[in-house]
């Protein structure tokens, strides 16, 4: 059985691209354009193996979609990946306050995202 | 700012004008109270107060100039004032001309954005689709062609070999044909001598007819007591005339023998020669065969290594295209950062004076990073 990663941007084109590369590596994948949105489908799918997610969107914005995943019953130790422009440490540091599992720094690499994510699944 | 400064220098000029007065009329009335209360004629008095009279006159004088310089101020300040009011309406329609073009220029921005989304996301289908074409490819090529299947040659090797124990096989009874033609080659001279045999019984026939036909005459001459004798040389004559006729049949089955079995041994020959020959070419189109099917199975396999290069090639280009398309994400967000202060400025939020604030509205832009494809992968990496 595949693993279910959830997608989170508010590009479409971003999604787009990162779904492309899991897809080709043989995941399953679901998408949302913001916070928001990524909960109900978590709530829809009822399970996730992973989450690759945003910092800026609008309505829910990364951190505050992460912490609100965490809350919920099942989601403790899903591996989340926060995928951003933004590089500053500080930004970082929020992310594992909120409980990130790790920062990667767009543009992505296709096959750097497998690695960490196999990584990260393997953990 | 020169106009602002010209009118507070004439509204100085004018207080201190006007305090100016003051303190003089104020001068005037207790001057004008002292000579009330000095009247009793003093000299000194009247001319103080004669004095004090030219001195009102001169200040009257004074005022009346500045008075006139006090209309001339006022009508300076309402032309400050008009122009003042001139240039606030300027500056309202200039930031008015501003918020439209905020407006306009936020407007074709977002349709920007969503078109170069749209266009990028039209890409990134295309490639997808491409990738999907080139791994279909790459997996019918694997399928067609393993590395390590050798089912071809092993194939052409079996049907070689096959071929050749046929063919040996073939030879094999082509010569035993050929052996059994010479026997029958062999049994045809025997033949021949056997007609010869058959001349010699009939020759011995003839011979025995004659001498049945010299016992019967003798027996003639002998009368009664030659009776016996002449039926046993009739006897005599009619088996060696039998015998003649056995002998001329023999001689026609013989030769009838000969004849069909030299037409038989004729025809294996023939036969083990084309079995021969046909064996030989069948063995020789089939080795050209089996080069051919190698030769087209080392094309296949090389078609399939291209394919499967090919398919590795494309999903390097598309992951070069996938980080270069990522370059769009962040020209996003730098055009989203620029929208926000020009909405403000389009929905009224700024005065005229924002314009020249800006700027400072508008801020640093966004700490985007910008990597490139080759850098280091991990660098961008924190796992926590």
């Amino acid at each position: 059985m595949s693993k279910k990663v959830l997608v989170v941007d508010d590009s479409a084109s971003m999604r787009q691209m990162v779904t492309f590369t899991l897809k080709k590596a043989g995941f399953d994948v679901v998408e949302g354009g913001n916070g928001q949105e990524a909960l109900d489908r978590i709530s829809a799918a009822g399970r996730v193996d992973l989450i690759i997610t945003d910092l800026n969107m609008p309505v829910m914005d990364g951190l505050t979609f992460i912490k609100a995943a965490r809350a919920k019953p099942g989601m403790r130790f899903t591996p989340i990946l926060m995928l951003t422009t933004e590089g500053h440490e500080n930004r970082k540091q929020e992310g594992k306050a909120a409980g990130a599992t790790g920062w990667i720094v767009k543009p992505f690499q296709p096959d750097q995202l497998l690695k960490v994510i196999e990584k990260v699944l393997a953990a | 700012m020169m106009l602002w400064a010209i009118i507070a220098i004439l509204f100085l000029a004018l207080g201190l004008t006007v305090r100016a007065l003051k303190v003089t009329q104020q001068s005037a009335r207790k001057l004008r109270a002292d000579l009330q209360l000095q009247t009793s004629g003093e000299e000194s008095a009247t001319n103080q107060l004669r004095h004090l009279r030219e001195q009102m006159e001169q200040l009257s004088a004074i005022d009346i100039d500045r008075q006139r310089e006090l209309t001339n101020l006022r009508c300076e300040i309402d032309i400050a004032r008009e122009e003042v009011e001139s240039s606030r309406r300027e500056r309202a329609i200039a930031a008015h001309a501003a918020r439209t073009m905020a407006g306009d220029a936020t407007d074709q921005l977002v349709i920007a954005l969503k078109e170069a989304e749209a266009g990028v996301g039209t890409l990134i289908q295309s490639f997808s689709d491409l990738a999907s074409t080139s791994r279909g490819l790459c997996s019918l090529a694997t399928d067609a062609h393993r590395d390590d299947d050798d089912s071809v040659n092993v194939s052409t090797a079996i049907a070689t070999e096959t071929m050749d124990r046929f063919v040996c096989h073939l030879l094999a009874t082509a010569g035993q044909i050929e052996s059994t033609s010479t026997e029958m080659r062999d049994l045809v001279r025997v033949t021949s001598q056997l007609a010869g045999l058959l001349g010699e019984i009939e020759a011995i026939a003839s011979q025995t007819g004659l001498l049945a036909l010299n016992a019967s005459l003798e027996a003639a001459r002998a009368g009664d007591a030659g009776l016996g004798f002449s039926v046993v040389a009739a006897q005599v004559r009619n088996l060696a005339e039998r015998a003649r006729k056995t002998s001329e049949q023999t001689r026609q089955l013989t030769s009838d023998v000969s004849s069909k079995t030299e037409t038989v041994s004729q025809r294996l020959s023939q036969t083990a020669q084309d079995s021969r020959s046909s064996g030989l070419a069948a063995q020789e189109e089939l080795g050209s065969l089996m080069d051919s099917i190698r030769k087209a199975d080392a094309r296949n396999r090389d078609a399939c290594e291209l394919v499967r290069e090919q398919a590795r090639a494309v999903d390097e280009e598309i992951s070069r295209a996938i980080v270069a398309f990522q370059f769009h994400d962040l020209m996003r967000q730098r055009i989203e950062h620029a929208l926000t202060p020009l909405s403000r400025l389009e929905q009224g939020d700024a005065d005229a004076g924002m314009i020249h604030h800006l700027p400072v509205a508008v801020g640093a832009p966004p700490d985007l990073h910008v990597v490139a494809y080759d850098s280091d992968q991990d660098a961008n990496v924190t796992l926590f």
